[in-house]
Order: structure tokens, then sequence, then C-alpha cells
């Protein structure tokens, strides 16, 4: 374990949703809790994997991290350029800066991207909005963070209809990138891919992530996908953390009953080992 | 003529072209493949590579731009005389007969085909209606069994309920009843697992291999998980840009891949033997590898066939 301090520390992390009531005047009548009291800390340069069924609340977690959502409870100590500071207690004003340094991967390269905006302006805006760079320099970095993602500087001037998934998604990843952000959150960035598009898309992330020095939380559903890419993974079930553990360990020693469920239900390519899913009983 | 009695539907030479103003694009190539009685055969492909197109044309569902350019469909009935589905035109009785009736289709989104204005067990007994001469209340009787089968529990009170009442896993299976309830002698599963969580895809999965057992049906099955395939299929055919590259037996084909492209394809997915390491992504693995000089499928024993060079291909017959 390195010495240094954890980039992020989330501590007791809840969301709740309110449930209204029938009717002209909808009043809170119950609350639907999302996540329930998630702790995790993140080392820089560690990726961490959240895995779980639709439903499990890895999405919403991982929302509430980057304050996509409002955090119902609980603390998110995100160590930013200028020292720790809690996200969960920071105004919109406030956090508009720390954006920067923390962005996301959308899972859907199709809906993701503004069929109005060619790759060039998608990929400079958030450079405009944060008033970060702008003409023939920006110009610059764009091209040359499409470079880094793969693609060129003749992609400049078209529109996302004009791409394939694995490129689009590249798209995504240099929209990001570009920021030069620290933290980043990948919710299920692969999953849409062709397999050989996703090996692509799996080796560039970890690729930028040894150039960049990033740290990624990966929101996923495909076990062996989590298992390459990530050191740690928290298996989460109805809004709670059931197993959280190195991605070794996970595989090799699944001790909560749900984990073994999930492992059981992947599909081997080999013939010989049969699909025997153990089913999850509480 | 092979068989009639080994295949329930054997295509051959066919090629599906989509006209343009850039001129033609042939999304199948020169397919050909059998659809064994009584067996699960999946087509494995990323996507682009003709396998979608290629089960469409099975119901005739080929639409303009889109058209047959060349070949055969033929299906063998149990009863009556193998049809070429390809000179059925889209107002003949047969090919209404055979689409949705004879042969049955899965699809992937389960949210997407089923309606959301009618109840379940509506959109059940209309399939029964379109395909069998029964009245409402055998209709009813019937889909209540069919229900039951796809393992949704209460199903007299779940056949008024409407889709969205439904998980994600329970509309599949209500699909998959739609699918059976006519008793089709082919079913076409295309991707009907993949947009659904890995837990609820092995219960799928038990589920289509199970009732494929009982009911003797043939299944072709669409998908690009190699997985999946090693879990139900018998044979599998490996397409690539609309071409069959390799075809054989499922322990065959992934014990042994002999096509660069297969061999590509499998060392894509992440598992034990690269982990920690890079991903070899297809151009990785096929190099300099120019996988497009040979394109016929050379048969080399065992039924099994591949696109190789024939003097490599001999190497690897039996």
């Amino acid at each position: 374990m390195p010495t240094t301090k954890p980039i992020l520390s989330v501590k007791r992390l809840s969301k709740r949703f309110p449930i209204y009531s029938d009717g002209v005047v909808r009043r809170v009548v119950d609350n639907f809790t999302a996540v329930n009291d998630v702790n995790f800390d993140l080392m820089p340069g560690e990726t961490l994997g959240i895995v779980g069924e639709s439903g499990s609340g890895k999405t919403t977690c991982a929302r509430c991290v980057l304050r996509a959502l409002e955090p119902s409870e609980g603390e998110v100590i995100f160590q930013s350029r200028n020292g720790p500071l809690d996200l969960a207690q920071l105004s919109e004003k406030q956090l508009k800066p720390l954006r920067q340094e923390m962005q996301m991967i959308f899972q859907d390269p199709f809906s993701s991207l503004n069929p109005r905006m060619t790759v060039g302006e998608t990929v400079a805006e958030p450079m405009l909005i944060h008033k970060l760079s702008k003409g023939a320099a920006l110009k610059e970095q764009v091209v040359s963070i499409l470079e880094k993602v793969g693609l060129a500087a003749e992609h400049l001037n078209r529109y996302p209809h004009a791409f394939s998934g694995g490129q689009r998604q590249r798209i995504g990843i240099a929209r990001a990138l570009i920021m030069k952000p620290s933290l980043i959150v990948a919710d299920e960035s692969v999953s849409a891919l062709d397999v050989s598009v996703q090996a692509q898309v799996i080796n560039l992330l970890q690729d930028l992530q040894e150039e960049f020095q990033l740290t990624y939380i990966f929101v996923a559903h495909d076990l062996s996908v989590v298992k390459h890419i990530c050191d740690r993974v928290l298996v989460m079930r109805k809004g709670e953390v059931v197993e959280s553990k190195t991605t070794s360990e996970l595989f090799s020693n699944p001790e909560h009953g749900y984990t073994r469920s999930l492992l059981s239900a992947i599909p081997s390519p080999d013939p010989d080992i049969p699909l025997q899913p153990i089913a999850y009983k509480e | 003529m092979p068989n009639p009695n080994e295949n329930a539907l054997s295509i051959r030479e066919l090629s599906v072209t989509f006209d343009s103003e850039d001129g033609a694009f042939e999304a199948v190539r020169n397919v050909s493949y059998d659809v064994p009685r009584g067996k699960v055969l999946a087509v494995v492909g990323e996507s682009g590579s003709g396998k979608s197109v290629t089960a469409n044309a099975i119901l005739g569902l080929i639409q303009a731009p889109g058209r047959v350019s060349n070949g055969q469909i033929l299906f063998y009935p149990k009863k009556g005389n193998p049809v070429d589905i390809t000179t059925l035109s889209e107002k003949d009785d047969l090919l209404f007969k055979i689409r949705g009736g004879k042969i049955g289709m899965i699809f992937q989104e389960p949210m997407t085909a089923l309606s959301p204005v009618h109840s379940i067990g509506n959109q059940l007994c209309e399939a029964l209606f379109l395909h069998k001469s029964v009245d409402k209340k055998e209709a009813e009787r019937v889909a209540i069994e069919m229900l039951e089968k796809v393992g949704i529990t209460d199903p007299a009170t779940r056949l008024k309920q409407y889709p969205h009442e439904f998980s994600g896993g329970m509309r599949q299976r209500v699909v998959i009843a739609m699918a059976l309830i006519c008793e089709p002698e082919i079913i076409i599963a295309d991707e009907p697992t993949t947009a659904l969580d890995v837990t609820i895809q092995a219960q799928i999965l038990t589920l289509l291999s199970k009732l494929q057992k009982e009911t003797g049906t043939s299944v072709i099955f669409i998908t690009h998980d190699l997985g999946v395939v090693a879990q139900i299929a018998d044979d599998v055919a490996v397409m690539y840009k609309g071409r069959i590259v390799e075809k054989g037996s499922v322990r065959q084909v992934l014990k042994d891949p002999l096509h660069p492209y297969t061999k590509a394809l499998l060392a894509a997915i992440p598992s034990q033997k690269n982990l920690g390491a890079r991903l070899p992504t297809i151009d990785s693995v096929l190099g300099d590898t120019d996988i497009s000089t040979h394109t016929e499928l050379i048969e080399i024993g065992a039924g099994r066939s591949v696109a190789l060079a024939p003097e490599e291909a001999a190497r690897h017959s039996k």
C-alpha cells in the first residue's frame, strides 16, 4: 500500500429518493434508499470497480461521488489540487472549478454525444465552459488529445453519426481527458461495444491511466472486464456494499453468497465448463 | 438436395445487397449454413458482420433498399414440401404461416419487442388467433400454460397485466413464451440475453436450453458472446464482414479455432490467460495476416469448414 493519501475517501454515503403520494398535492409519503452507507478509500492511480445488477445502486453511488446527484448523507473527501475538500458540502459555485478534476465517461456512445456538434466542438466545449483555452491554442489541444485516443485532426469537422461505436467512445474519452482530470468515473463505458472494440478501449483506458496517473471508478456489470482492469471491487446489492476486496481476492475467494451467485452466472467460453448458476437466497 | 429429415433449414449461397446512391453494398456474401433438426446453431460475429441480416432474410424481413440478391433459404417443414423462402412474395399466405408460426423469433430488447398498450394475454393470444384456429377460451388456456412453462408464477393473473408491470427478465420470458406459443419448428433468437444482467442471463439460457430439449425445436442463436455460445449451442458459424469464415461443432471451433479471425475473437475476451496484460485486439492478433484473400469455405471433414488457403486447410483436414 502506498503511503500517499487517498485521492477520494467516501464515508457513510447514502442517497434516498422521495416517493410521492398520488393526487394533485403530492406529498412525500416514503423514501427509497438507493445507496445505503457506502464507505471506501481510493488511492491515486488505482482503479476501483463497482459491480452489481441493474437497480443495485452502482450508478447512483458513482454519481453521488461526483455530485451529479446530491447525496442525502455522508462525506466525499476529494484531494483536489488545492487540498482536501468535502464534495458533499460544497455549493454548485464552489464545485464548478473542481469539475475539471473529475470527469465522467458514459455508457452509450450513441446518446452521449450531441449529434449536431462536430467532434472538434464536442471535445473543445468543456474547455470553453471553464474558460481554459480558446482559438488556435485550443484547436491544437483538441487535436493532440484526439491523437492520444487514436483519432486524428481530419476527424475534427465530422459529426458523431459518421463514426462507429468504438470511435464514438473514444470521442467521449477525449472530451473527458482534455480537462486533465485526476479522477474519472466510467459508467459501463465498454458494455455497449463489440469484444474486439472493447479490448481496444480497455487498452486505451489503461495506457492513459499510466500516462496521466488517472484514478478510475469503473461501474460495470461485466465481471470479466472488471477482473481485467480493476485493483479493487465493491459488490453492490440493493444499495448496499455486500463485499469489498482486492480483485484477485474477490475472484479467488468470494465470501458473500451474492458475490458467489454473480460469479457463477458468467458463461465460460470453454464448452467443458458448464454453466451452473448458484441462486442467491437472502 | 440434402436430406430433409436431417435439417430444418438450409441456407445456400445467400447474398443480401443494400442499394444506395454510392452503389450496392453486400451485407451478406455467399453464406451457406444448415440448421440440423432439434439442434442449436449459434451465429457469432461483431456488429456489421451480417448475422442479423441473415436471420431477417430467413423470415422474409429484408426491406428496400435491401434485397436478397442471390441464393436460397430452404425450409423443410416436418410435414409437407420444402419451401424456398426467398421465392415467396410479401403477400404470400405461406410466408405468413411461416413467419411467427413455423419459425418463431425472439428479439433482443424485451422492452421494445412488446406492445406497451396491450396486455400480455392479448399479445400472446394474438399469435394464436393468427396462426391456429382456436377460440378465445382455448387461446387463454394455452397462453396460461405457456407462461407457466417459461417460469412465470401466477400466470392467470399475470395474463391481464401490461409489460411495464414486468421486470426485464420476466419480459424476456414473455417474449420467449410468444415465440413458442405456436409450436414453431425453428426459433431465431437474436441476442436474446444481451440486454440482461448476468444472473438473469444465466436463468434465461437455462430456460431456453430446457425448453429446446423438451420441444425438440431447432434454434438459430445469434450472439456476439462466445461464453453464451459455449453454453447453449451445438454448432457454431463465425461471421466476418458478411461471410462465414469458420463453422463446425462448438467444441471444435472454440477449443481449436483454425481461422485467424476466430482465434482473434477468442483472444480478445478478458480471461485468466491475459490477466494483467494488454488485451489482444483483433488487429494485433491478426498482424499482417490478410484474412480477406481466402473467402471460400473449405470442408475439412468432421462437419467442419474454414475459409483458409487450400493448402493450409488441407493440413487441418481429418
